[in-house]
């Protein structure tokens, strides 16, 4: 593949014209199964690890040329892959910071969905103050000895391994004791069980641990050193899952433009027919918004300055947008909103119902909205910290 | 420029004297083209008579029968002190009018709420002008010099914000309640991020759209509603958080907060308030298939 972003563009274009493309089950085992297929193909098509380096299995591309792929996918209305926390995060740590034996054996299989990750970061009295986490991890000759509960671990009963935050030194600063560790799912004393959630998902797990037991070998970084293995992929992630889910509302935008348009918009004098105009205006107005500030963020992406508190900009305004957006959509569904499989003005009331319940997590996952304001307000405006 | 007149409150018919001449001059016939460039040097103010500038509020009408002008315009900024008038007629067509004309009344009101402008009325009974553009290219120009008008008053527009947020940060490290400085409360840290987050926004989509018009030559049409519809509302917000945080004083006329939140004020609904762009801009949305957006192709 060449490396000109233009060209590869198109090369991309031109294997998705041609490939074939799944559909997604709304069933969540279907859907599992069909997106971990599909990560295969990707992967055979060299469209995984775009921007890793060739010895962890990747193309040695650049950022940008991992988000052409994505944009592309997008445009193809192709799915992304099902094993995103492990090509998102997990990868890009384990490539920095990991060990030989981890990145030889584990990335490869990463990257083709044979194994699935998950994130075993928050804990139910570890959300915002992440840092604070009490999961207890103790040496035992060359053996860590786990204990406590992990949640809002997307994917933990379908997994194979788990990045785990753990603690191992309760004495340090609470930063300064925190270590990151691979762990095999199928190890004795783990128990995953997942939670509903509003949408009627179940993709995050609450996740048990009761003395299991990991080799010291799967330790990833120094001893006590996790927080800076966790933190410096975090700002790498929230970039480039600000350009993907942008180029999601503008699909999101343009299918229910089109499907307003298919079904004949309502005579333009009337009150609805002013509604929908003015309900797809400010869909449209924020998603160009969007758009102009994503331009800023792919420039930094490409100097490398990643991460910084504008990344808690950016996710500020995705969090709105994405808010405005299905907000606005949903709107236009008034009372059929509650007849399931309705399709009031064409809009199909499923999909965007869904759609909008699911915009209410986005200020809260990956740092709620008030977690970014205070981090923009003392380290990016310097207001003095309270 | 545009968004340092904001940042600076600027006054004066900057951007009918340097946009007007910029979008007609080339096309313009001899004499009309000596008024632009004495125009564009200081020597001579235009205004823009164009009743399209209210929005959705009721800005007047302007006929030609037999080539002569007949109607009215109600709001034209700076038209009182204008030595040219640049007149938009309700047929689309542009005309460069002598406000000495016969048949020409200009009324000048006496007071406003906008800082920077004054406004009067204008009658046309009859009224000679010289066509500005020919017939088939002025609907084009006249949609380039909206959407630019839209541009450059969402520029200005960005500059208030910046001001804005740039005064608030420091008012906040200053005053202090309760024994520590205001800005160290969450509550007033969470407005003020947010009034930074939105200022940003206003000078990221400003920078897009300009960037754009580097090879278009001009904004279009949507991008400027889009760009406008934006910056109306969020600097308006901007301002009315700044006088928030700022207190009792902010109410006062003793910082010059007030000065800049009326000035927003009144940009908010000249060529189009949010709500009346957000409309035309769903109404274009939904009238045709749009071209995906790439973020690697602004690199």
């Amino acid at each position: 593949m060449t490396t000109d972003l233009a060209e590869y563009r198109s090369g991309v274009r031109a294997w998705l014209a041609d490939a074939d493309i799944p559909t997604v089950p709304l069933d969540l085992d279907e859907r599992f199964d069909v997106l971990r297929d599909w990560q295969r193909v990707l992967f055979e098509a060299g469209g995984l690890g775009i921007s890793w380096s060739k010895e962890a299995g990747g193309q040695g591309l650049s950022h940008l040329h991992q988000l052409a792929f994505a944009e592309e996918l997008a445009y193809a209305r192709a799915p992304m892959p099902i094993g995103l926390i492990g090509l998102d995060v997990v990868g890009p740590s384990i490539d920095e910071f990991g060990q030989q034996w981890q990145r030889e054996e584990l990335l490869p299989k990463l990257l083709s969905g044979e194994h699935i990750w998950c994130q075993g970061f928050s804990e139910p009295g570890a959300g915002s103050d992440l840092a604070s986490l009490r999961t207890r991890a103790v040496l035992d000759g060359d053996e860590f000895v786990i204990s406590g509960q992990k949640v809002w671990t997307s994917w933990a009963h379908k997994a194979q391994w788990c990045a785990l935050l753990v603690r191992t030194d309760p004495a340090a600063h609470k930063h300064a004791g925190i270590s990151y560790l691979l762990v095999d799912m199928s190890t004795p004393g783990i128990t995953p069980k997942p939670l509903e959630q509003m949408t009627g998902d179940r993709e995050f797990c609450e996740v048990f641990f009761d003395e299991v037991r990991v080799p010291r070998r799967n330790l990833v970084g120094e001893l006590n050193g996790g927080w800076a293995v966790a933190t410096h992929t975090l700002g790498i992630e929230r970039a480039a899952y600000t350009l993907r889910r942008r180029v999601d509302y503008e699909i999101a935008f343009e299918d229910a433009v089109a499907a307003l348009r298919d079904h004949g918009l309502p005579a333009p004098e009337t009150g609805l027919g002013r509604r929908v105009r003015i309900a797809i205006g400010k869909a449209h107005v924020a998603l160009k918004v969007l758009g102009a500030q994503t331009q800023k963020t792919v420039a930094r992406l490409a100097a490398g300055e990643v991460p910084t508190p504008e990344d808690s900009v950016d996710k500020l305004l995705l969090n709105e947008v994405e808010q405005i957006i299905f907000g606005e959509i949903a709107e236009l569904l008034g009372p059929y909103r509650a007849v399931e499989e309705s399709r009031p003005l064409g809009l199909a009331s499923d999909r965007w119902a869904h759609d909008h319940l699911y915009s209410r997590a986005t200020s809260i996952y990956g740092g709620t909205s008030q977690i970014q304001r205070n981090i923009i307000s003392e380290r990016l405006l310097g207001l003095p910290r309270g | 420029m545009f968004t340092l007149y904001g940042r600076y409150l600027v006054p004066g018919p900057l951007l009918e004297n340097s946009l007007l001449p910029a979008v007609l001059a080339a096309d313009a016939p001899e004499t009309a083209r000596a008024v632009f460039k004495a125009a564009m040097s200081g020597d001579g103010q235009l205004a823009l008579v164009d009743p399209h500038a209210a929005g959705d509020w009721d800005g007047g009408s302007i006929t030609v029968r037999n080539g002569r002008l007949f109607g009215r315009c109600h709001l034209v900024r700076f038209g009182g002190d204008a030595t040219q008038l640049v007149v938009v007629s309700d047929d689309q067509q542009l005309w460069l009018v002598d406000p000495h004309a016969g048949g020409l009344e200009m009324i000048q009101t006496d007071a406003n709420a906008d800082p920077l402008s004054s406004f009067a009325s204008v009658g046309l009974d009859g009224v000679a002008g010289t066509p500005l553009a020919d017939p088939s290219a002025a609907p084009r120009l006249i949609e380039e010099i909206r959407s630019w008008v839209r541009t450059l008053v969402a520029c200005e527009l960005s500059g208030i914000a910046t001001h804005c947020v740039r005064t608030t940060i420091d008012y906040a490290k200053e005053r202090e309640q309760f024994g520590r400085p205001i800005g160290s409360y969450q509550a007033i840290k969470h407005i003020i991020a947010d009034m930074h987050v939105h200022a940003a926004s206003v000078r990221n989509l400003c920078d897009s759209v300009l960037a754009d018009t580097v090879n278009s030559g001009a904004p279009t049409a949507v991008d400027a509603a889009v760009l406008k519809a934006h910056a109306s509302k969020v600097v308006v917000e901007v301002c009315q958080d700044a006088i928030q945080v700022h207190g009792g004083i902010g109410f006062t006329a003793e910082v010059d907060l007030h000065w800049f939140y009326k000035r927003a004020l009144a940009l908010r609904p000249w060529y189009g308030d949010t709500r009346a762009l957000e409309e035309m801009v769903g109404a274009a949305a939904l009238a045709q298939t749009t071209e995906h957006a790439s973020t690697t192709k602004a690199v």
